[in-house]
């Protein structure tokens, strides 16, 4: 730990940080657009000017370090001078269509406008005309009128995905962004350059024109859709009646977790996640009818104790897996106990993990055997989740005559195979502990609340439990 | 002795109120009858349907959406109507067409509208206007009352 002095005050911080993180650690706001936290400092944007006492010039605080004794002013007289005069520039040549832009709301010009600008415009020069909607990608478009050239999106390919697929052209007041000869963006990290640009210059294509930022509610969650586990936020409208035809989630972002995931998800996440909230099913089936909890009580009863393998589900929480096997394992005795889950997919070394499914590392902790290991025939079983379909081999095991119940918040695809289904609610609306691929817990809270009432795989457990425990 | 006070005052309004009415009545019978002009109005009820009130140039009344040269609204969706709206009462929806983001539902429920006007104020692209001068909207359903702006043809 070193001492500095910032604005007259003594701060002791931590060594190594730069200026602009070690004021942002002691609650200093430094307004500033190239620097990142996950991303090595540049020093390009002259937002983050700040005087330091010696120096003869103000100094950029993003890639200075600081160090024993060091004095720091950051609204001082010269400093928001500075200031002012960087945003004149920054704004020469922006458009300012905020009405149309969909980075209104977030937007860091925006932001530093109100609290530092207030200024007329002082040139005379019209605005230079560029590209407006140029598809970067499949997902993205690029507004050239409006980048600010802070460099954030061409370090982030060169930094984080090491493939070098954004370059600066030209010089100076020409210089744009732009792919080898107008190339699309190949990567499965794509969604994060939209994020992480501090205007709208990048936009996402999924979110372009749906809703404004500010009718958005942020709410914290991990991603269910492999085993890393990263953080992420899901942004969902607000409770208000002109918002009232918009599904739920509206779109994804990446949460911060420096040792998960830093500040960036897959595409997969980001797109992708909304998929689950997709062939939900409410209503509790047996034999092709609807029933009620009465009956489904008695139907249990008469089956559980029959029962001969249990299937879980690797998207089951840490408690659900301790409760469904000290029920089954421990107080029927039932053996045969697999898990299963989505089948395996690809893999590289930045995030996206092989195993597909959200907590089968707490399932191998507890000695859960795989489902391809599976060598008997099975007649009655009791299934968390529908996986069928990614384990093929299943189906052949199962004899005839047998009696299939399943739990899941999802329409099965052959639904005349099962006789008893239970609808439960899907990873966004329960809460739990997971474990990702290292070992590590984290803990989640339901994010939304279920459209119609239905009860979670935890209270189906305690409602088998008790009716076990009467007998 | 205290009532023998309020008998004076009674007689005393009357009088005031005899006066406003001789007078009144005076400058009404020679503005209407007799059609002379006078400096003084004389009866302050309008005669409503035949006769309008004169409104305010800065008057408040019935929205209006502006259009373009083209023909196309010249709303873009920013919804910071909707979000200045103090009652909750206008609905915007917005796509992309041609490439620019435009307008392609407006709908002002005009029995939530508090006529505050601060949809007009906040609009950057001067977008809606309340000054059309119409105020008497009525309407037997409320559905009739969700004005659509976006509509040019006659309601």
């Amino acid at each position: 730990m070193i001492k500095i002095k910032i604005n007259d005050k003594e701060y002791s911080v931590k060594e190594g940080l730069t200026v602009l993180q070690a004021a942002e650690e002691v609650g200093i706001e430094i307004p500033h657009f190239c620097a990142h936290e996950y991303l090595k400092p540049a020093g390009l944007c002259r937002m983050c000017l700040v005087e330091i006492k010696g120096a003869r010039k103000l100094q950029t605080s993003c890639t200075t370090p600081v160090k024993e004794g060091l004095e720091v002013w950051t609204e001082s007289e010269a400093v928001v001078k500075a200031r002012e005069e960087v945003l004149k520039l920054h704004f020469a040549n922006h458009p300012i269509d905020c009405p149309e832009c969909d980075q209104a709301g977030e937007c860091s010009l925006q932001e530093y406008y109100d609290k530092y600008g207030f200024y007329d415009n002082p040139y005379i020069i019209k605005k230079e005309k560029r590209e407006k909607d140029m598809e970067l990608s499949d997902n993205l478009i690029l507004d050239r009128e409006r980048c600010i050239l802070c460099l954030r999106c061409v370090r982030f390919t060169e930094e984080i995905l090491g493939d070098k697929q954004l370059f600066v052209y030209e010089r100076g007041n020409k210089s744009y962004i732009s792919t080898y000869k107008g190339e699309k963006i190949i990567s499965d990290y794509s969604g994060n350059i939209a994020e992480i640009c501090p205007v709208g210059a990048i936009t996402d294509k999924s979110f372009r024109f749906k809703i404004r930022s500010w009718f958005l509610e942020k709410r914290e969650t991990i991603c269910p859709l492999c085993s890393r586990g990263c953080n992420i936020y899901i942004e969902t409208p607000k409770d208000k009646p002109y918002l009232d035809n918009y599904e739920r989630l509206i779109r994804v972002k990446s949460g911060d977790n420096g040792e998960i995931n830093k500040s960036f998800i897959c595409d997969t996440g980001r797109y992708k996640l909304a998929e689950i909230e997709k062939r939900r099913n409410y209503k509790a089936i047996y034999e092709m009818q609807n029933v009620n909890w009465v009956r489904i009580k008695k139907i249990l009863l008469e089956h559980i104790v029959t029962l001969d393998t249990i299937i879980l589900s690797s998207w089951l929480s840490n408690e659900e897996i301790d409760l469904a096997l000290s029920v089954f394992r421990d107080y029927l005795n039932i053996k045969n106990i697999f898990y299963w889950g989505r089948k395996d997919g690809e893999e590289d070394n930045i995030l996206i993990r092989k195993d597909k499914n959200p907590n089968t590392t707490y399932l191998i902790e507890k000695k859960v055997k795989n489902i391809d290991s599976i060598d008997s025939r099975i007649s009655n079983l009791l299934v968390f989740g529908d996986f069928f379909e990614d384990n093929p081999s299943v189906k052949e095991m199962i004899g005839e005559n047998s009696f299939i119940m399943m739990i899941s918040p999802y329409l099965p695809r052959d639904i005349g195979k099962i006789n008893l289904l239970l609808p439960v609610t899907n990873f966004l609306e329960k809460g739990g502990n997971w474990t990702n691929y290292e070992g590590r817990g984290q803990t989640t809270k339901p994010v939304f609340n279920p459209k119609e009432e239905i009860k979670t795989e935890f209270e189906i457990l305690q409602i088998i439990d008790s009716l076990l425990r009467k007998e | 002795m205290k009532g023998f006070l309020y008998f004076f005052e009674t007689i005393k309004g009357l009088l005031v109120t005899g006066k406003h009415l001789i007078v009144n009545f005076f400058f009404h019978t020679i503005n209407y009858i007799f059609r002379i002009k006078t400096k003084r109005r004389g009866s302050v009820t309008t005669q409503y349907p035949e006769e309008k009130r004169e409104i305010p140039p800065r008057y408040r009344t019935k929205h209006r959406m502006m259009f373009n040269e083209e023909g196309t609204p010249r709303c873009v969706g920013c919804m910071l109507c909707v979000t200045v709206c103090p009652s909750d009462c206008i609905f915007v929806k917005a796509e992309e067409i041609e490439g620019k983001k435009i307008a392609t539902e407006f709908i002002i429920h005009v029995n939530r509208c508090a006529f505050c006007g601060y949809c007009v104020e906040v609009c950057p692209e001067d977008a809606i206007r309340m000054d059309s001068g119409k105020l008497d909207f009525v309407s037997d359903s409320q559905k009739n009352l969700s004005l659509n702006l976006l509509f040019k043809g006659k309601k």
